[in-house]
């Protein structure tokens, strides 16, 4: 009787645990803030995160569907049709498109910012001061670019400094904070402000390899930026540097880009930056198809019908913009056809042709005519055999050289995600809308959209306006409030 | 997909499902919505019933490695993303037992073993027992339980084998957190709320407690409820009992209307519409001729892709007992397939129930140990538009002029597919798929709990308890290297082929003491005091690969032969692996009361402290009590003489711990500390990003629960029942509160808001005919009615957007947010919308949605039965319905989609299209141009109500007078049926699901089975 009251209660004891064992728990691998960042390597590591939130994978995709670049294709499913409905012309405060674009846009600012911050907390050996340094100017540089990507896609007119820019971020948040939208210039003065760190660039300042921030970056930002805000002057001298630093690639090569194949003469590669893409990135061309680019691979947006019609059959472009594998009723989508073997393609982001264009704006701006015609000239000269290229008529008015550089853009950069902005900044002036084929839009009736509709700029979406109540009055025009 | 928050804070609702092809592989890389192709910020992946999470990705459109192996299995159901609140709503039905004749000396077991008679429970809690249970054709019990308990929501949305069931016990409690009960099975409580593996027929009882007199004792997990699980065991002093059940079951598809075409049907549809085959199959391309049409073959595909699935199921237990030790042995083996080929479940059950005692009787103990070990082939992507993946797909939508027949092997599939290139041939990638893939998850549960007492004292018990919950899930999928769908991707992975495999582990210990104290004063005073400790811990395990590319001639599945090295070339063939272990705990100490005066008078209260590792040190303890009492009026010496032979009133009040902060055991633990996470950034190079942030005010989510209830019977107790009011007001709720998009995440975890539930429940039995040799026949009726209402919610609009649905103050938890339709425009054919004044529009907007009023939680459910019996012969038959339920019917729409015409087949409603002959009609013109605000409109809503037969059994059970001379001790033989028939208003598969929308997902069958249990 007394053994077993002992070897009861012994029992028992092992039974009973501490308590700290089941309260106090911490999960394996937990990181925090105060040694995210220690050392150089780890600041490598930060910033190498905020690259990865890059890439214009949702802007070529609403660009593309939402104007004029797609039809329906072959082994439509429903995409564009229903839910966000793009094809259709529906944009609004609940569309994936703005939520996905704003959210993309702060997640690189907020994690540049971070780096930013944390690189405060180490101190480089002597060795690593270059890095060190390298590191920093590039959240900076990334951190511009992704303020005006916001501003370009948030801002209902980017040309107005006094206009409703986006929420300035150059700190690290409070997560019940509540900040409303910054004018234009105001943003653009923090942009100029970390563009400015371009100075500490050493690593990759001469932009030997076209996937990290390097001058040229900057260069070409600025350009586009400038052209954004119609300062032509600065758009035009940056674009002719950068011209006479990046050739055109010619014809033969120029398929090359979109295969990411090395360009024959690497001097003659004209993409100043694009974004690396590995296996298991996004694939950009599961915008348009589920299997791969040819006609068998599932095909659910495919060319659209006038666009193919912008494009001679000589034209090298066409070989690219359609794949080869099109017959007479079908025509995928060919400018992401895998590279090495796999389904993934580095996503263009800067090429000598859009500083082109750029340069051309600038001079139809100042209606130099003949200008304007050399410089689409110039691209278009790369694109066809000797023989076969056509001549870019002088336009006669300034309207029709808008119109012609809408129309060379349109063609030129088509499926890299400029044309939504395009049609935009240039469509009316240039007196250009979204019309499509009438067999494009038979399928919902959504043919045209006038260039000035609401629907140019995006709205912000409705789950920023339901957390931040600074923002609620501040939505774009066109769009309502949700309640 | 509209934003975020759709995946986070809905319960899952997806929009339209499009056609794609998809890719089954482990899902690695980043969050993108494949189906509409659109990156999705900030979402937190889990794979589903897991905790692999892959907790990931913090800004969207990167950094989602979400875990490979297979049990992402397509799981969307694995996008158990840490915040989608499951909290689906459901149905349930009720019927009063039959068995227990005088409900109030029927037995009751409350909490940690507490055991009262009806007359003396203090609380609301209803118990169904074996015979109920036993020999039903469901795997799992909770299936079973459908229908037995006032107040308590069972949905089974999947027809697969063992399939989970959604568990409700008087409406949804928690916006983002756990939402079901709590399981204790012998004492154990249990991690998960699967019971696939478990053999229904050991148990002995199942009590669902509801009100918070009964759950506040099991106050840190009790929130929504508890349901206690006892099995069964041998009697001291018996002799050898054997007892053997054997079912055969046959399982079969429920009806839909959705009156599809057959091929000659939709040939001629395709002819006069310009598409398909029938408008260019025929001579040289042209149209068919009529005589072609009327040639072609037809298929139904739903026959081609489901069958009658045939199971088995059997039973043998032994029991027995001598003076000191009892013993309930039970092996069960249970083979089960599913209506849709290539699934099924088989299954073997071993259990060992030992009871002991000292020859004092001071000393007690019991162990009940079991091993279960089930196999499961499961279907994959169920529920997506995946045409190369999804049977179901098939099933409902593939065109009927395409023929089996037409499938000769991978390679000259694929070169059909080259030539034709629509999605036409989906019935034939799935027949390649059902030969080339397969998808097989082995569990092995183990159960095993001691309980020891001992009397100090004649009146002071020290006891303890040890329970541990074990499950092992192994996993494989398996894709040839010479399926359909490994040619096709081809080009885009570089690789043929791929397994995977996926071990989990997780083990839970919980450890209770107590002392308890009881005395009797007076003959009249009865006390009963106890204090208690208890020790939770659970850890989880989990180890992955992914093996892409595999030699044709050697691999096959479940073993590593074939596996293509990675060479220089590149690095496809670098396997993906994945690792993942993580613990969480609860301590907690607590102490009740119970006063009973001369069976008249009770009172008893619970007080309880826990804590939790989920939440950051100064808010780790919460408190938690109850208090019950009843009043015997039927021994007040006033009702002497009345009508009623029992009649009891009974309150509770009392509080519940909520610390799941998701619906998952492993979920969301450490939200209270800002993380970075490393990760694949650029170039697949680690990268450091912030990966969560702090939330560390983080706290319990408390349920508030008031309970007012009678129990009576009358008539000679031919009338009895129950009826209960109760109240439950969830507070400081777990909720993702939306934070600006500049945090690089949208939202982050708080506690705040409050919702409501308040109900009625009503149980009554009543004995229609009632003779000692003759027939009996008695009726039984049960309802629940249960209100919802959001009372505040976070952000500034007071209203969460979740595309379909919206959580606002005032409105129930997410009540359908559509766009009202107004029917087809007599003009020109479109759809008419109603904009927010209520105004005609064609062209409608997000902001023209507006609260429906509608959601898909059941406002009424219940069921009702009769049970007959004459001379050994017995009828018994139980009816479910819900009402006041609404569901998106996108099945529905998919079938009268003019997009599908030429590739899938539609329905004959179609045909009443608008034309401007046929100007008034409810289907649209096929040229309308304002169908992509169809998804968005309450024109798929559909009322989801229903009258079930959920189970029907004619039987004889041989009187025991005809054996006394054989061995036997009784033999009963039935036939039954289950889901027989359904009256509903939804013209779907079936009417009974916890989603809030469906499409291609896998209906419930019904099952008629026929069985014999024998004793000797």
């Amino acid at each position: 009787m007394k053994n077993y009251k002992v070897v009861l209660l012994a029992f028992i004891s092992t039974l009973i645990f501490s308590c700290e064992d089941a309260i106090d728990i911490v999960q394996p691998g937990e990181l925090y803030p105060e040694v995210a960042f220690q050392t150089v390597d780890d600041l490598e590591k930060g910033i190498n995160g905020v690259y990865g939130v890059g890439g214009e994978n949702t802007e070529i995709a609403f660009a593309s569907i939402f104007t004029d670049e797609v039809r329906i294709g072959l082994a439509n499913g429903g995409q564009g049709l229903i839910n966000d409905a793009e094809y259709s012309f529906r944009l609004n405060t609940g569309s994936g498109y703005a939520v996905a674009l704003w959210g993309q846009y702060y997640s690189m600012i907020n994690f540049a910012t971070r780096v930013i911050e944390g690189a405060k907390n180490v101190v480089p050996e002597t060795s690593e001061e270059a890095q060190y340094k390298n590191i920093i100017a590039q959240a900076h540089i990334l951190r511009a670019y992704a303020h005006f990507k916001l501003l370009t896609y948030f801002s209902a007119d980017i040309t107005d400094d006094n206009a409703l820019g986006v929420i300035l971020l150059d700190f690290i948040p409070l997560t019940n904070q509540s900040l409303p939208r910054n004018t234009n210039a105001e943003i653009f003065a923090l942009i100029n402000s970390d563009l400015a760190k371009v100075s500490d660039l050493t690593t990759n300042a001469g932009n030997a390899d076209r996937f990290f921030i390097s001058n040229d970056f900057v260069k070409a930002l600025k350009a586009r930026m400038a052209l954004y805000r119609e300062d032509y002057t600065t758009a035009a001298a940056l674009a002719t540097e950068l011209i006479a630093q990046y050739p055109l690639t010619n014809r033969a090569q120029y398929p090359n880009i979109w295969r990411d194949l090395p360009v024959a003469a690497p001097a003659t590669d004209e993409v100043i930056f694009k974004w690396d893409r590995v296996a298991d990135d996004e694939i950009v061309g599961a915008n348009w198809a589920s299997v791969n680019a040819t006609v068998t691979g599932s095909p659910f947006f495919e060319v659209s019908t006038d666009l193919r019609a912008l494009l001679s059959t000589v034209d090298v472009r066409r070989s690219v913009i359609v794949d080869a594998s099109a017959n007479a009723t079908v025509f995928p989508v060919g400018k992401y056809p895998g590279s090495g073997g796999l389904r993934i393609n580095d996503i263009k982001v800067f090429r000598t042709s859009e500083m082109y264009f750029i340069r051309a704006e600038a001079k139809a701006n100042a209606s130099d005519f003949e200008g304007v015609a050399a410089d689409l000239q110039a691209v278009v000269a790369q694109r066809f055999s000797a023989a076969n290229t056509p001549t870019i008529g002088i336009p006669a008015t300034q309207q029709a050289a808008w119109a012609e550089i809408l129309k060379q853009r349109r063609v030129e950069l088509a499926f890299e995600g400029h044309r939504y902005i395009d049609l935009r900044r240039v469509g009316p002036k240039a007196g250009v809308d979204i019309i499509r084929d009438p067999a494009d839009c038979a399928v919902n009736g959504a043919c045209t959209l006038s260039s000035s509709d609401y629907r140019f700029v995006m709205p912000i979406p409705s789950s920023e306006i339901g957390a931040n109540p600074a923002i609620a009055p501040q939505q774009n025009p066109g769009y309502g409030t949700i309640n | 997909m509209k934003s975020k928050f759709t995946w986070i804070l809905t319960l899952a609702l997806a929009f339209f499902i499009q056609f794609s092809f998809a890719q089954e592989k482990t899902i690695t890389g980043k969050v993108v919505s494949k189906t509409d192709a659109m990156a999705i910020p900030g979402v937190n992946v889990l794979v589903q019933g897991t905790t692999r999470g892959v907790q990931t990705d913090f800004n969207g459109s990167y950094s989602i490695k979400a875990a490979t192996g297979e049990k992402l299995v397509f799981s969307y159901l694995g996008f158990k993303s840490q915040t989608v609140t499951v909290g689906a709503s459901t149905t349930v039905s009720i019927q009063l037992e039959d068995d227990d004749a005088q409900m109030l000396d029927a037995v009751v077991v409350q909490g940690y073993d507490v055991t009262k008679t009806r007359k003396t429970s203090n609380v609301s809690s209803q118990t169904v027992s074996a015979a109920t249970i036993e020999a039903r054709p469901n795997a799992s019990f909770i299936q079973t339980l459908q229908g037995q308990v006032a107040g308590l929501n069972i949905t089974t949305g999947t027809g697969q084998p063992g399939g989970n069931s959604t568990v409700i016990i008087r409406g949804v409690g928690s916006i983002n957190g756990k939402v079901e009960p709590l399981y204790v099975i012998d004492g154990i409580p249990l991690n998960s709320d699967n019971f696939r593996s478990l053999n229904p027929d050991d148990i002995e009882s199942v009590s669902v407690l509801k009100d918070a007199g009964a759950t506040a004792i099991y106050g840190n997990r009790g929130a929504n409820g508890v349901i206690l699980v006892r099995t069964k065991k041998g009697g001291f002093d018996s002799g050898l009992k054997i007892k053997f059940n054997s079912t055969t079951s046959f399982t079969s598809l429920q009806d839909n209307k959705y009156n599809m075409m057959n091929a000659q049907q939709l040939l001629t549809l395709e002819r006069s519409y310009g598409q398909g085959r029938g408008a260019v199959g025929g001579a040289a391309g042209g149209p068919m001729t009529d005589a072609e049409i009327a040639a072609s073959p037809s298929t139904d595909w739903t026959d081609y892709f489901f069958r009658t699935g045939i199971s088995q199921n059997q039973t043998l237990s032994l029991s027995s007992g001598s003076k000191n030790l009892s013993s309930f042995t039970p092996f069960g083996f249970l083979d089960q397939e599913g209506i849709l080929k290539n699934t099924d479940l088989k299954r073997f059950n071993f259990r060992s129930n030992l009871s002991g005692k000292s020859n004092d009787d001071r000393f007690n103990y019991s162990t009940n140990v079991s091993i279960n070990f089930s196999r499961r082939n499961e279907a994959t992507s169920l529920g997506t538009g995946g045409i190369n993946q999804n049977f179901v797909l098939g099933a409902n939508n593939a065109a009927p002029y395409i023929s089996p027949s037409d499938y000769t092997d991978s390679l000259t599939l694929q070169s059909d597919y080259a030539n034709d290139g629509t999605l036409l041939l989906t019935p034939l990638m799935l027949i390649d798929k059902m030969k080339t893939f397969s998808n097989r998850i082995d569990e092995l549960k183990a159960l095993a709990s001691f309980d020891g007492s001992y009397k100090l004292t004649k009146n002071l018990t020290f006891g303890s308890n040890l329970g541990i919950d074990y499950t092992q899930q192994n996993s494989q999928v398996y894709q040839a290297p010479t399926a359909f769908n490994s040619l096709l991707f081809l080009d885009q992975n570089g690789y043929l082929g791929f397994q995977s495999e996926l071990f989990q582990q997780d083990i839970a210990i919980s450890t209770t003491t107590r002392l308890n104290y009881n005395k009797t004063f007076a003959d009249k005073h009865t006390i009963n005091v106890a204090a208690y400790t208890e020790y939770f811990k659970a850890n989880f395990k989990s180890i992955s690969y992914t093996q892409n590319g595999l030699d044709g001639k050697v691999s096959g599945p479940g073993y590593g032969g074939g596996y293509i090295l990675d060479n220089p070339d590149n690095d496809f063939f670098v396997p993906t692996v994945g690792s993942s272990k993580a613990s969480t705990g609860l301590f907690s100490y607590f102490a009740t009361a119970d006063y009973d005066f001369d069976s008249k008078y009770g009172v008893e209260a619970t007080v309880r402290r826990d804590a939790s590792s989920r939440f950051a040190l100064s808010n780790r303890w919460g408190t938690f009590f109850s208090v019950a009492g009843r009043w015997n009026i039927d021994r007040e010496s006033f009702m002497e003489g009345s009508v009623f032979d029992a009649l009891k009133l009974r309150a509770s009040y009392g509080t519940n711990g909520n610390n799941d902060i998701v619906n998952s055991t492993y979920g969301a633990l450490n939200r209270t500390r800002e993380l970075y996470a490393i990760g694949a950034g650029y170039q697949g190079n680690p990268s450091t990003v912030i990966a969560q942030l702090a939330a560390p005010e983080l706290k319990w989510e408390t349920v508030t629960q008031a309970n007012i209830g009678v129990d009576y019977e009358l008539f000679n107790s031919r009338l009895r029942g129950t009826f209960d009011v109760y109240r439950k007001r969830t507070t400081d709720l777990f909720l993702d509160v939306p934070i600006s998009f500049i945090n690089a995440t949208s939202v982050l975890t708080s506690n705040f808001g409050t919702m409501t539930n308040e109900g009625v429940e009503a149980l009554l039995t009543y004995d229609i005919l009632k003779s000692n040799s003759g027939l009996n026949i008695s009726a039984t009726f049960n309802g629940a009615f249960n209100e919802n209402r959001v009372n505040t919610v976070s952000n500034e609009s007071g209203l969460i957007d979740n595309g379909l649905t919206a959580t606002a103050e005032d409105h129930v938890l997410n009540e359908f947010y559509l766009i009202r339709y107004a029917g087809v425009n007599p003009a020109n054919g479109n759809l008419l919308f109603l904009d927010k004044d209520g105004n005609t529009t064609e062209t409608p907007d997000t902001t023209d949605r507006v609260f429906t009023g509608k959601s898909s939680q059941p406002v009424w459910q219940g069921g009702f039965g009769l049970n007959a019996d004459y001379k050994g012969f017995f009828l018994s038959s139980q009816f479910s319905y819900v009402a006041d339920i609404y569901r998106l019917d996108y099945d529905l729409s998919g079938t009268r989609d003019r997009e599908n015409i030429g590739i899938f087949n539609v329905s004959n409603d179609i045909l009443r299209a608008w034309t401007p002959d046929n100007r008034i009609t409810d289907q649209p013109s096929l040229n309308a141009t304002n169908l992509s605000f169809d998804a968005e409109s309450d024109r798929n809503l559909k009322d989801a109500s229903y009258i079930r037969m959920r189970y029907v059994s004619f039987g004889y059970d041989v009187p025991k007078k005809m054996l006394e001379n054989t061995f036997l001790k009784s033999v009963k033989g039935f036939v039954q049926a289950e889901n027989l028939v359904t009256w509903s208003k939804w013209t779907g598969w079936d009417a009974e699901s916890p989603r809030g929308n469906d499409q291609y997902q896998y209906p419930t069958p019904k099952i008629i089975s026929v069985g014999l249990t024998v004793e000797f």
